[in-house]
């Protein structure tokens, strides 16, 4: 029964069911052979994801309200306001913290793979400032929050004169219920 | 009869010392992990990228629940230890108030 001509067991005269889809990261193998593919590439790590700086995206709009600034296609106080009603601060997260929904300077693929748009960064942080006024903190509660971050961390990266500027500014447009008009750059 | 029951009682308060030292270590793990999504992101910093937008607002959110939970159960604890001059269990508060203070100098090291 041992041989060259030996069947795999379980499939009789019949022909062998398709094999179960393999996991993404199986398929890297090069070589072609049963033990490499089953043995091999289980223990292959998946590739590691890539970090890629950029000014802007191609489809990137001209926005104004007071100030101006570029704002990814379809931005909208009005959806930002809203999901901070619906998540407040626990949800923040998912919202606007990294490569969040509204995080616009930072866009990750399903890979991994993040591009980081430096021309986003006060788009993002007028999102903030709309999220905030959304999960119902009153300005000088929002204020503390960015103080108690500052004061806390101590850091390099503490919030700067334009962040807070450009929060302040999200914050009173989602307060007067003001939409920036935006336009194909 | 007296010396049983104060051995149990000291017993008892180690017990319960020692149960809410886990609870805060435990607590302390788990706010490293609710706090990471704040931190830089190790390439950004990398790249000499200094961008802030809805980081403080994350941690503001991560944080709140662990200084209001935590924070009034150590007090509690803290005066249960002093009022009943439990001070053998007071080790584990001062193990706990290190504890504390090493996950929130993790996090501070990560901003």
């Amino acid at each position: 029964m041992v041989g060259g001509n030996a069947r795999p067991q379980g499939c009789g005269d019949t022909p062998c069911p398709p094999r179960p889809p393999i996991p993404f990261h199986l398929h890297t193998c090069q070589t072609t052979s049963f033990l490499c593919l089953d043995i091999y590439k289980i223990f292959q790590s998946p590739q590691k994801p890539t970090f890629t700086r950029s000014y802007l995206p191609s489809n990137a709009q001209a926005c104004s309200a007071i100030l101006q600034f570029p704002a990814p296609p379809g931005f909208d106080l009005n959806k930002i306001v809203k999901a901070g009603r619906a998540g407040g601060l626990l949800h923040a997260g998912t919202a606007v913290g990294h490569s969040g929904t509204f995080d616009f300077q930072r866009v990750t693929d399903s890979a991994g793979n993040t591009t980081f748009y430096s021309g986003y960064t006060q788009a993002s942080n007028i999102a903030v400032g709309a999220y905030l006024y959304g999960a119902g903190y009153s300005e000088g509660n929002a204020d503390r929050v960015a103080n108690a971050y500052s004061l806390a961390t101590r850091s390099s990266n503490a919030l700067g004169r334009n962040q807070r500027t450009n929060i302040d500014l999200g914050y009173d447009l989602a307060k007067a219920g003001w939409n920036p008009s935006c336009k194909a750059q | 009869m007296q010396g049983s029951v104060g051995r149990y009682k000291h017993f008892s308060a180690f017990r319960l010392s020692l149960a809410l030292f886990i609870v805060n270590v435990i607590g302390a793990v788990d706010y490293v992990r609710a706090v990471s999504p704040s931190w830089v992101i190790p390439q950004e910093r990398a790249a000499g990228i200094h961008a802030l937008a809805g980081e403080p607002v994350v941690w503001a959110g991560a944080v709140l629940p662990f200084i209001t939970v935590f924070g009034l159960l150590d007090v509690l604890w803290g005066a249960y230890l002093c009022i009943g001059k439990k001070w053998r269990s007071g080790y584990f508060w001062l193990m706990t108030v290190a504890t504390w203070l090493i996950a929130v100098w993790i996090d501070f090291a990560h901003h």
